[in-house]
C-alpha cells in the first residue's frame, strides 16, 4: 500500500453523502423547534440498546434506588464504591494447580498485601505502587506531567520528551530517554515509577500521550473499571460460567500478555482476574488469577510485621 | 456574503436556514458518520449540531469560518455521544454481538473496517485533515489541541491505515 493507493482510498471516505430526507430533516427540525421529544428517543434507539434495557431505565426512574438494579447508571455509582472496599485473594497457577500466593484487603482505596508463607502463616507487605498513578481517562493519559507504572508501553504523542527514571526509592539513578521519533512506541522498565517530562520547544505545553493499557492481575480494582468502560478495549463475551458463577468475560484485544476479567453481571464488578505470561519463544507461561470478595472480609490481627525479606 | 447569512439566520429566516443546511449538512454529516460508524446515529448528530448552532448563533463572532465552528460543534456533540455510549456499552451484556453500529462495520470493506482499528483519537485527526480537507490550524480549533499533537496523530494515522489496508486487504495493492 503506497500513498497514492491511500489518497485513493480517501477519495472513497470524501463520496458519502447524507441521505436525501436529513436535509428536510433538519430544516424542520430547526423551524418547527420540536427537536427534543423525536430526537431523545431515537437516540436510545440508535444505540441499539436492547428493548429490555430502554424498559428497565424508564422503571428505574419509579422504583427505589436499592431496587433499582437496573438503572445503569446507579449501578455504575454502587459498584464504584464497592471497588475501594474489598479482599483480594492472588494464586499462582501450575500445570492447572492453584497456589495462594497472597491477600490483600483494600479499605477505603488503601491496600494492605500479606504474602502467604509455606506454613500459610501471613506476612505484612509494605505498601506496593501497582498502580497508575496521575490522571488516567481511558487510555488517554494526560502528562502534567504524570507518573506510569513499569511495564507499560508509552506510545508518544510527542516529538521530544524525556523519561526520568524514579519510582519509589528517590535515590535511584535517573535514567533519560530522549525520544525524537514521533510516534515512537517505548516500553518502560526497569523502575517501579517513571516519571515523564516534556521538554525542548514544547516546555510549558501540557500533552498527551497515548498508552497501552497497563494491567495486572493485582491491579486496584477502580483502575480496572476505568479500563472496562473503554469498551474498545476488550473481547466481550456474556454470560460465560467461571468458579461456578455466571459471569461476562472481558478479554483484552491488545496487551503483552493475555488479560481476562470476569464481571459479575448484576454488580458490575469483577469477580476474577487471570493473567498470562509467556516467555520470549512462547513455550513457558505463568499464570496468575486473583479472586475478588466483597462482602466485607477484615485483615487478620496476627499477621506478622514486615521483615527486611519481605520488603520490596 | 457570510455576514448577510448571519444576519437572517440570526432572525431564523427560512430560506437562509434552508441554503444554511444545504451548503453544510452534507459536510457535516460525512464527518459523523465516519466518526461514530452509525447511519442512525450521524444524522441525529448533524441535526443536533445545526440545532446548537441556529441557538448560539449570536455567539459567532467570525474569528474562524462558519465551517469549521460547525465543525467544532459537531466534534463536541460527537465527543459527548462517545462519552456517553461508552458508559452505557459495557452494561449491555449483548454488546459487540448485537450492536447494529457494529454489525453494519463488519460488513463494510477497505478503507472504512481499517479506520476502525486505528485509535479513535487518531481516526478524528485523519478524518478531519484528509476528508474534510480543514487545515492543521483549523483542527486545532475543533479539536482544542496542540497542533504538534494532530501533526503526530496523523503521521500515526497514515502508518496504521497503510499497514493495515496492506495486510488484511492485500487485493486493494493488486486493484492498484
Amino acid at each position: 500500500m503506497n500513498t497514492n493507493n491511500l489518497n485513493t482510498e480517501i477519495e472513497m471516505l470524501k463520496e458519502e453523502s447524507a441521505p436525501a430526507h436529513l436535509k428536510a430533516r433538519i430544516v424542520k427540525g430547526i423551524l418547527d423547534d420540536k427537536k427534543s421529544k423525536n430526537m431523545i428517543t431515537k437516540k436510545i434507539i440508535g444505540f441499539g440498546l436492547p428493548a429490555i434495557l430502554v424498559g428497565a431505565i424508564a422503571l428505574g426512574a419509579i422504583m427505589t434506588p436499592k431496587t433499582a438494579l437496573a438503572d445503569p447508571i446507579a449501578q455504575t455509582r454502587d459498584a464504584f464504591e464497592a471497588a475501594r472496599n474489598y479482599h483480594m485473594t492472588t494464586y499462582q497457577v501450575v500445570e492447572g494447580q492453584r497456589k495462594r500466593i497472597s491477600e490483600s484487603w483494600v479499605e477505603n482505596g488503601k491496600r494492605t498485601t500479606y504474602m502467604v508463607g509455606e506454613d500459610g502463616i501471613l506476612t505484612q507487605l509494605d505498601d506496593i505502587l501497582f498502580e497508575v498513578q496521575g490522571t488516567v481517562s481511558g487510555t488517554i493519559f494526560e502528562l502534567e506531567p504524570a507518573q506510569v507504572a513499569q511495564g507499560k508501553e508509552v506510545q508518544t504523542e510527542l516529538h521530544e520528551i524525556i523519561v526520568i527514571g524514579g519510582g519509589p526509592d528517590k535515590n535511584a539513578p535517573h535514567e533519560k530517554i530522549e525520544i525524537t521519533d514521533p510516534g515512537q512506541t517505548l516500553v518502560l522498565t526497569g523502575h517501579n515509577l517513571i516519571e515523564l517530562e516534556g521538554t525542548g520547544e514544547h516546555e510549558g505545553e501540557v500533552y498527551t500521550i497515548e498508552l497501552m493499557p497497563f494491567v495486572d492481575a493485582e491491579m486496584s480494582i477502580e483502575a480496572l473499571q476505568k479500563l472496562l468502560l473503554d469498551t474498545d478495549l476488550w473481547n466481550i463475551e456474556p454470560n460465560q460460567m467461571v468458579n461456578g458463577q455466571l459471569a461476562h468475560k472481558y478479554k483484552l484485544k491488545e496487551s503483552y500478555m493475555d488479560f481476562t476479567v470476569y464481571v459479575d453481571p448484576q454488580t458490575k464488578l469483577p469477580i476474577l482476574t487471570r493473567q498470562t505470561l509467556h516467555d520470549a519463544d512462547g513455550k513457558n507461561k505463568t499464570t496468575t488469577e486473583v479472586e475478588y470478595d466483597y462482602t466485607g472480609s477484615v485483615p487478620p490481627t496476627t499477621a506478622q510485621k514486615p521483615t527486611e525479606d519481605t520488603k520490596k | 456574503m457570510e455576514a448577510e447569512l448571519l444576519e437572517k439566520l440570526k432572525i431564523k429566516d427560512a430560506d437562509a436556514i434552508t441554503n444554511w443546511v444545504e451548503k453544510h449538512h452534507n459536510d457535516l454529516y460525512r464527518l459523523l458518520r465516519h466518526l461514530t460508524r452509525h447511519t442512525e446515529t450521524a444524522e441525529d448528530l448533524t441535526q443536533q449540531t445545526f440545532i446548537r448552532a441556529i441557538n448560539a448563533i449570536h455567539n459567532f463572532q467570525g474569528r474562524c469560518t462558519m465551517r469549521t465552528w460547525l465543525h467544532r460543534i459537531a466534534f463536541r456533540e460527537y465527543a459527548a455521544w462517545r462519552r456517553k455510549n461508552r458508559i452505557l456499552a459495557p452494561l449491555n451484556p449483548e454488546w459487540g454481538k448485537t450492536d447494529p453500529a457494529i454489525s453494519q462495520i463488519e460488513s463494510e470493506e477497505g478503507i472504512l473496517k481499517a479506520l476502525q482499528k486505528l485509535h479513535p483519537a487518531h481516526r478524528e485527526a485523519f478524518l478531519l485533515f484528509e476528508v474534510q480537507e480543514l487545515t492543521l490550524e483549523e483542527i486545532a480549533e475543533v479539536t482544542g489541541d496542540p497542533i504538534g499533537t494532530i501533526k503526530s496523530r496523523l503521521h500515526h494515522a497514515r502508518e496504521k491505515l497503510k499497514r493495515e489496508l496492506a495486510t488484511t486487504f492485500p487485493q486493494v495493492i493488486h486493484e492498484h
